[in-house]
């Protein structure tokens, strides 16, 4: 993709948040104080700006659309692959708990992103889990997400 | 004053005082360099160890950690783009860059230097400056701080990048970020969909999605890649002729760190921002800062640990906090039956000048400590992507979590991360970000509050001196680029 025209859709999205924003921030309610300026009245006036700003640069990058420079991504599928993981991992955190967690996402993680020597996967998976459960568990006093902590919750 | 200082360093050369020093350093550069961790915490989780310590050894300690831990925060910013603190920002900007060419031991040796320089010079400052600056600094209305934090949102134009209409637009993104949650006035909710939304944005998760795991989605793209190796490292690794030209960066940066850091609530962040952009103002190579310039570490490293003193000096002269660390260094204080404030000087002279030689005395073992970590530190470099990677994300996602202990951080964490990557792609720089999520709540409220007590008067912010100077600073530093760029353009046009 161009990057003229990535910078068009991000313009177009955040123009879109500015509108929502304005929208939303109408509903805030009057200010207790006569002379405050109330709620609304800052994301008012940064929604309009963004909308204003962002407005302006889909503008620019449309004169722009005809140079060739172009987004760089490489490896698209195993990123996302890696951010979908990810995301699971952190869901499954406060069911599963840290430890269980770990011993399945890591290891996958890991994999997605194109290691495939078991041995490092077994020696990195233990490695961050004891790291963890010695840094934070134990010496700071951070308790790590046990098993189920969604359900007492 | 000699009388105290001499009653300070005699008490600071005890056995105990010298393991509370060296147990602060060491914790706190282990605390500094743990994304999720601020100093703040690791101050929070040590005082209840300190509960059966006298008071100088406890102060001793909790200062020593404080210290340390604002430069711990550096080493991951360099090594991994995950800044362990928010101050250490502004020196992942250059250090990562110079990490990523195989300049890691020379960015990790600056790192601790440039700390080291800063805490010894804010601590000389300290000492000679901490009743008057503290007195000047407590003048503060709410028309200062919103022109300090205008000013330090006008830094926008330089840490902006290529682009002034995208760096506008980070800075916008940031500041519409800062209106989530509980409004600071009248408490009412803004754009809370969640509960956990009403507190806001957590500003640390967000900074460690922009910044690593933004970073992680990038590394990853490049795991078949051959693994860019080290530059040999002999000695400190950096020429003593770089000290030599740059001294000048070196003094600013600790000047303005500690200023900065006397301003009750500007803190360390700030300061490193401030710091790093007048080191790229003042360099003849601006457009290196960015793409690894040593001199980019020098002013953040160095404004970040004077930010530390500055912070103690309306603690130690006032019983004022000025910052969130110093505010539990107040109640560790009083936890210790021991008031601070005005009479801490003639009452309890011992509290502040051991203060005084721990932040001293304590500089050599951070500095120590942190060049012997520096080789093993520079391994890092050298893991294979696809586990550096994958350990990165775990960290981040454990970082969030223990920022409060909760799942929500984590999911702003990841959320940031994303968002992070697709800008960077389309070359929306991420520094804009930072500084309105520093400064955007500063603005908003005590712009309100100004007005509020002037009862709806606006020459407030044009009748108060310092609020006159610092607005005039700002709207110089965001014209100047902006006139410079002109310039550059119809020069680029004529010579066409």
């Amino acid at each position: 993709m161009k990057i003229a025209l990535g910078r068009i859709l991000v313009g177009i999205v955040l123009a879109g948040w500015g509108i929502v924003f304005f929208v939303l921030a109408m509903g805030f309610g009057k200010p207790l104080n006569p002379f405050d300026l109330g709620a609304s009245a800052f994301p008012m006036l940064i929604s309009v700006g963004l909308f204003l700003l962002s407005a302006g640069l889909v503008f620019v990058e449309l004169r722009r659309l005809n140079l060739p420079e172009r987004i760089k991504v490489k490896r698209l599928g195993p990123i996302m692959l890696f951010a979908v993981l990810m995301i699971l991992y952190v869901f499954a955190l406060p069911f599963a708990g840290y430890y269980l967690a770990s011993l399945v996402f890591l290891p996958a993680m890991m994999l997605s992103a194109g290691e495939l020597r078991w041995k490092w996967l077994i020696i990195i998976t233990a490695m961050v889990i004891l790291f963890n459960y010695i840094a934070f568990d134990r010496l700071l006093g951070v308790p790590l997400p046990k098993i189920g902590v969604a359900f007492v919750d | 004053m000699i009388d105290g200082l001499l009653l300070g360093f005699g008490l600071i050369f005890s056995v105990n005082n010298i393991l509370a020093m060296f147990a602060g350093a060491v914790i706190g550069y282990f605390i500094g360099a743990m994304p999720g961790l601020t100093p703040s915490i690791g101050i929070a989780l040590m005082v209840p160890f300190t509960f059966g310590l006298i008071p100088v050894v406890s102060m001793v300690m909790l200062v020593s950690l404080y210290m340390a831990a604002e430069y711990g925060g550096g080493i991951t910013a360099i090594m991994l783009n995950a800044p362990g603190t928010p101050a250490a920002a502004a020196t992942a900007f250059d250090g990562y860059p110079m990490a990523k060419n195989g300049q890691a031991g020379k960015a990790l040796t600056l790192s601790i230097l440039a700390s080291g320089f800063g805490a010894f010079v804010s601590t000389i400052l300290l000492i000679l400056t901490a009743v008057p600056l503290a007195v000047f600094a407590i003048a503060f209305g709410p028309s200062e701080y919103f022109a300090l934090a205008v000013f330090g949102l006008s830094l926008v134009s330089s840490l902006g990048g290529k682009s002034l209409l995208r760096g506008f637009i980070a800075m916008l993104i940031g500041l519409l970020a800062v209106t989530i949650g509980m409004d600071p006035i009248n408490g009412s909710f803004r754009y809370v969909f969640h509960m956990n939304m009403m507190e806001g944005i957590p500003f640390l998760p967000a900074l460690i999605g922009l910044f690593a795991l933004s970073e992680v989605f990038h590394m990853l793209e490049d795991v078949k890649e051959k693994q860019i190796e080290p530059e040999p490292f002999r000695g400190l690794g950096v020429e003593p002729s770089f000290f030599r030209k740059r001294w000048f960066t070196f003094v600013r940066s600790s000047v303005l760190g500690y200023i900065i850091g006397v301003i009750p609530g500007a803190g360390t962040t700030i300061a490193s921002l401030v710091s790093y952009n007048e080191a790229k103002r003042a360099s003849k190579e601006p457009d290196t800062f960015g793409t690894g310039n040593p001199e980019g570490i020098v002013g953040s490293e160095v404004a970040n640990n004077s930010a530390v003193s500055g912070a103690l000096a309306p603690l130690l002269a006032l019983g004022v906090p000025g910052s969130a660390s110093a505010a539990i260094l107040i109640g560790a204080l009083t936890i210790q039956g021991i008031q601070p404030g005005p009479l801490l000087f003639s009452k309890n002279p011992e509290i502040p000048y051991s203060i005084f030689a721990a932040l001293l005395f304590s500089t050599p073992f951070m500095v120590i400590i942190g060049l012997f970590g520096l080789r093993v530190w520079m391994k890092v470099a050298t893991i294979p992507k696809s586990l550096l990677a994958t350990c990165v994300a775990a960290i981040c996602v454990i970082g969030a979590y223990a920022s409060t202990n909760n799942i929500y951080p984590v999911w702003v964490m990841i959320g940031s991360g994303i968002f992070g990557y697709i800008l960077r792609k389309v070359d929306i720089p991420m520094a804009p970000i930072v500084l309105a999520l520093v400064l955007g709540f500063m603005a908003e409220v005590n712009f309100r509050r100004a007005y509020i007590q002037s009862g709806g008067d606006l020459s407030v912010f044009f009748s108060h001196p310092i609020t006159m100077i610092l607005l005039i600073v700002a709207v110089l530093t965001s014209a100047i680029p902006i006139v410079r760029g002109i310039r550059k353009n119809r020069m680029a046009v004529a010579a066409k």
